[in-house]
């Protein structure tokens, strides 16, 4: 029998604004528990929450890039359960007049361009974490995270594969980075899924009963969540067993999933309009001027930078998967004039230099100005590559403090016009050299590499290794004659 | 003799910038009165002399105003940076707040220092200050009856000589109904005139602190000192105060005043009948002009308050869990269990009935027949009040049907104490602002209150209209005894 | 409405309270006399139209957090850096 696969997601996007979504508390990430908070987020008698206005102009510019419908005014509403991680003993969220519903975004995969529904999304506070002690049996709430502004996009149940569902995760990801809104790192919990699964013959009009596996955090995870998930559900119907409605949990270490709570026991979370916070107007005017100013997305931006600047498609697209590769890429070209050189520095070596370091891209800068001055004085010579390599090292490392100018000075090679020098040089290590001469007059060409090492040290690694290389040739072939 | 607490605050506040007394002989009066009289009335949870000392030693340094110097006592769901916030709760009995509600910073900065916490029903819930968790508060004038409530304490202590003026607050007319069968003056001020930020929530939109004292031109210099918008109270109005002080002229000539039917009819004592009405000739004769009025909404009024109160209620108070703060129950072996004996044994009945009431209403299928339905009669309210506030002033109506009842009466029977707010619970509905004046005795001796209802923002023409009433009658001081 | 034994439970599992058996009673009679009071409202037409006041926003500005020592002040059951529950499984 052939099974189907149906899919819906709910994406928790944490949006990158300074403070706290209800109060003036820090969000960066990993402080120590409850350094970043206040009566506010802890939820004290009295307090109350005042709205962050950079999380609206975040949500609505998500809105629109999700071509939701947006209401003239939006609500925020209380979600009432409890929990150790919840200190208000409700979230702040909305459920009757979100920010935006009836969206859709497409998604590519395997080729396939297909229109995902999103049914909703609306803005509401991320909850605390908690620590677990084994050995005393307690738990620790920290409340950092409480009140760090979320969305949450809700998609209609519209994938058919893990696939569909990782091309849509890569695409919020990138709609988000784009706009500036979220940095999307999954392993800071910045965005997090939960996945309804239900199988069904092919063909059926019915849905099968659905279960839900909470808190993916990686799209490793979540691929894997699903496959599992269908596989279990078609095994137990096949043996014409029936799938109970659930939430479930993930360990991706050891890639089982397993029952949570069944959807009997499902919370009545009592939502109502939030008598603190009054609805949102949302002036018609301003979504049309964030439309206006949202930014030129992933693949337009592909499409642009093979026209203007010839790259390859491959090229294209690896440079435009990460809005500020995209950028620096740009940047870089329009100033020195070489954008397929800049092109493969940035997706060949630059991702080798961040590795060696052990830094990620995303934590980097790396200024465009002084990259582009790099590449040019090796497109020129100036600079050999291993020594552009070492200048990009150093960029990446000292990041602002580094001068390329100041490091091209102490370090300017000697050139191929430069060619008297390095013959000058060459002759003098052959003439020191006698037995490995002779060696290499005997067939033992590998020798040549030593000899060029001799070079390479006298000029202390500061000369063209290409030339060094073929004047060494020259001389080793004509015996010294010329 | 008159004694210095016999003095309104204004009063003293003169004394003391003339320099007839002193700010530290006038709190400590206050303290040496509840030394003498609280075993009895109970008004009082805490007395907060560290602080008192603290504001009086720094007190060159408080702005300077008509009430600077003069002791002020707060009700004890606003919170006060390192004193006691109890609520009346034995959830919050040892709870210190790190902060000071937006209130207690403006009393801070004029220079009023603070006397003392006062007594409430629990959380706010309760018409008789008889559900706290530190024992019922007794009406001065019968000590065998109850104060009223939620601020019962404030118009106690106020009555009993024992605050020279208080801080309340009102959700269903928790400051108009204790200062009604207290013999004081209690103002309700429109909502979102004063800061929420500190007052422990009970309902969230219905909640507005405001001022108890011994006549409305206290009233109006307190308002001179905690109204004005706060940016931590989203639901705090961006308007421009006038002094509510100066604005006081006495002069009603060509004003409206509403008499609505149905605030007069069965179920009003004919006391209070006859006093209220009589306090509308007063006006009548001072060159106001009466106009009967319909309020059609009465009777969907209680279960409305009752539904959108109980709902935020039962949200509001789900922080009280035994984690963050408040009381935790012992031997517990699991987090639920940790919420559940915790709460239940925090809380007093009064307050778990509302709380399983506002589950109710907000529950799973019934949102709509309830709190929905709720919301839309409180729409239809406010929308009726916009139509009579175009012909008049203001209205005039009773504080409650009756005078204090006797100690342990209406807890006997919850749905006459819910009863007993029908007149006060629409002016919260509808955010309006309410003064309760007092307006005669009652053969059992007890004190009457008229009160005076004014559209959203006429705070200024509803002191006005009471400061007038109170310079053309003896009431207000007759009752205190001071007459 | 009638309110029975099992709404009572119900809700008092919602709302995280104890209530003893021999409560329950009381409770039940307490809330079905409360709430066929509330039966009395009778449905209206929403009044519709635009809500009558919107919300005021913040800049996004970070202030100094509060100190952790004040805020646990409160905790009946706590450790340095944080309150102590239970443990949490789930």
């Amino acid at each position: 029998m052939e099974w189907e696969t149906v899919i819906g997601l709910e994406v928790h996007i944490e949006l990158a604004t300074e403070s706290k979504i209800f109060c003036s508390c820090s969000t960066a990430f990993g402080a120590k528990p409850n350094e970043h908070c206040c009566p506010v987020c802890m939820g004290f008698p009295g307090t109350l929450p005042v709205f962050n206005k950079k999380v609206l102009e975040f949500a609505l510019k998500a809105a629109i890039a999700l071509n939701c419908e947006i209401p003239k005014y939006t609500v925020f509403d209380r979600k009432n359960y409890f929990y150790p991680d919840l200190p208000k003993a409700y979230q702040i969220s909305q459920l009757y007049s979100p920010i935006g519903t009836n969206g859709r975004v497409d998604i590519e995969a395997d080729g396939v361009v297909k229109t995902i529904r999103i049914h909703e999304m609306h803005m509401e506070e991320d909850a605390g974490k908690l620590i677990h002690s084994d050995i005393d049996n307690v738990t620790y709430p920290d409340y950092n995270r409480c009140g760090v502004p979320l969305i949450e996009i809700v998609s209609e149940p519209d994938f058919r594969s893990a696939k569909e569902v990782v091309a849509y995760l890569e695409k919020l990801k990138m709609l988000c980075e784009y706009m500036g809104i979220s940095s999307c790192k999954m392993q800071e919990g910045r965005m997090r899924a939960d996945v309804n699964v239900s199988v069904r013959k092919k063909g059926d009009k019915q849905f099968g009963t659905r279960t839900e596996t909470k808190n993916l955090n990686s799209f490793r995870a979540i691929e894997h969540a699903i496959e599992y998930e269908s596989e279990r559900q078609i095994d137990i119907l096949e043996k014409g067993g029936v799938v109970h409605q659930e939430t479930r949990r993930w360990d991706d270490e050891k890639r089982v999933g397993s029952s949570m709570r069944s959807k009997e026991n499902a919370q009545d979370y009592r939502y109502f309009p939030d008598p603190d916070l009054l609805p949102i107007e949302i002036d018609r005017d301003r979504i049309e001027a964030l439309r206006a100013g949202l930014p030129e997305f992933a693949q337009e931006k592909k499409a642009r930078f093979i026209a203007e600047y010839g790259l390859s498609d491959y090229t294209s697209s690896r440079v435009t998967a990460d809005i500020r590769l995209a950028t620096l890429f740009e940047d870089a070209a329009k100033a020195c004039g070489a954008p397929r050189t800049v092109a493969n520095w940035l997706i060949e070596i630059m991702p080798k230099v961040l590795d060696d370091l052990g830094v990620a891209f995303e934590n980097a800068t790396i200024d465009a100005g002084q990259f582009a001055k790099l590449l040019s004085s090796v497109e020129s010579k100036k600079l050999n590559k291993n020594m552009g390599v070492k200048a990009l090292e150093q960029l990446i490392a000292q990041g602002e403090k580094f001068d390329f100018d100041r490091y091209l000075e102490d370090n300017a090679v000697v050139m191929e016009g430069d060619e008297d020098k390095i013959r000058e040089v060459v002759r003098r290590v052959l003439t020191e050299n006698p037995k490995a001469v002779a060696e290499y007059g005997q067939g033992k060409t590998k020798v040549m590499g030593f000899l060029v090492g001799q070079v390479m040290r006298a000029f202390f690694g500061k000369v063209d290794h290409d030339a060094v290389n073929r004047v060494m040739l020259e001389e080793l072939q004509t015996g010294g004659q010329k | 003799m008159m004694g210095l607490l016999d003095h309104t605050a204004l009063e003293l506040g003169a004394m003391i910038a003339r320099g007839e007394t002193t700010s530290a002989e006038v709190t400590d009066a206050v303290f040496a009165a509840i030394a003498a009289k609280d075993k009895d009335i109970n008004a009082y949870i805490g007395v907060s002399k560290e602080l008192a000392a603290v504001q009086l030693a720094a007190l060159d340094k408080a702005a300077d105003g008509p009430l600077k110097g003069v002791p002020i006592s707060i009700k004890d769901n606003i919170c006060t940076n390192g004193v006691k916030t109890t609520c009346a709760s034995a959830m919050l009995a040892d709870f210190v707040p790190p902060y000071d509600a937006a209130v207690i910073e403006k009393i801070k900065a004029a220079g009023l220092p603070v006397a003392g916490k006062l007594n409430m029903d629990e959380f706010a819930m309760g018409s008789t200050s008889e559900t706290s968790h530190f024992g019922a508060v007794k009406n001065p004038h019968d000590l065998t009856r109850v104060p009223g409530g939620s601020s019962g304490g404030a118009a106690a202590a106020v009555a009993a000589g024992e605050a020279v003026c208080a801080l309340g607050s009102d959700t269903g007319g928790s400051i108009r109904q204790p200062a009604s069968y207290c013999g004081v003056t209690g103002f309700k001020p429109t909502y979102g005139y004063v800061s929420r930020y500190g007052l422990v929530a009970y309902a969230s939109s219905l909640d507005q602190i405001g001022p108890v004292a011994k006549d409305v031109a206290d009233c109006a210099a307190i308002m001179d000192v905690i109204a004005g918008h706060d940016g931590r109270d989203s639901t705090s109005l961006r308007v421009k105060h006038p002094s509510y002080l100066a604005s006081l002229t006495g002069d009603v000539k060509g004003r409206t005043i509403g008499v609505p039917e149905e605030c007069f009819g069965d179920g009003v004592d004919e006391d209070v009948k006859r006093a209220v009405l009589d306090c509308a000739k007063t006006y009548e004769s001072l060159g106001a002009k009466l106009l009967p009025v319909k309020l059609d909404f009465m009777q969907s009024v209680i279960p409305t308050y009752y539904i959108i109160a109980t709902a935020e209620a039962s949200s509001n108070l789900s922080r009280y869990d035994g984690v963050k703060y408040g009381f935790r129950a012992d031997k517990v072996n699991s987090i639920d269990d940790l919420y559940a004996e915790s709460r239940s044994q925090g809380f007093g009945d009064e307050v778990k009935t509302r709380i399983l009431l506002g589950a109710f209403v907000l529950s799973s299928g019934y949102y709509d027949a309830y709190y929905k339905k709720a919301k839309n009669v409180q729409r239809r309210i406010i929308a009726e009040f916009g139509e009579v506030f175009k012909r008049c002033d203001a209205l005039i109506c009773p504080v409650a049907p009756s005078t204090a009842p006797k100690l342990g009466e209406s807890l006997c029977d919850s749905m006459s104490m819910y009863l007993s707010d029908i007149f006060t619970v629409p002016v919260n509905l509808a955010g309006l602002p309410g003064l309760s004046i007092p307006c005669g005795t009652a053969k059992n001796g007890m004190p009457i209150g008229a009160q005076l209802i004014g559209a959203r923002g006429a705070d200024a023409t509803l002191l006005d209209l009471g400061f007038a009433y109170q310079r053309a009658t003896d009431h207000h001081r007759v009752i205190a005894g001071r007459a | 409405m009638t309110v029975d034994r099992d709404t009572v439970t119900y809700l008092s599992k919602l709302a995280k309270l104890n209530i003893k058996s021999d409560e329950i009673e009381q409770a039940t009679a307490r809330l079905e006399k409360i709430l066929g009071y509330m039966e009395s409202l009778k449905a209206v037409e929403p009044t519709g139209g635009d809500p009558e006041a919107t919300l005021a926003l913040r800049d996004d500005v970070v202030l100094p957090s509060a100190d952790k020592d004040e805020l646990l002040a409160n905790c009946a059951e706590r450790t340095y850096f944080a309150p102590v529950v239970p443990k949490v499984v789930e």
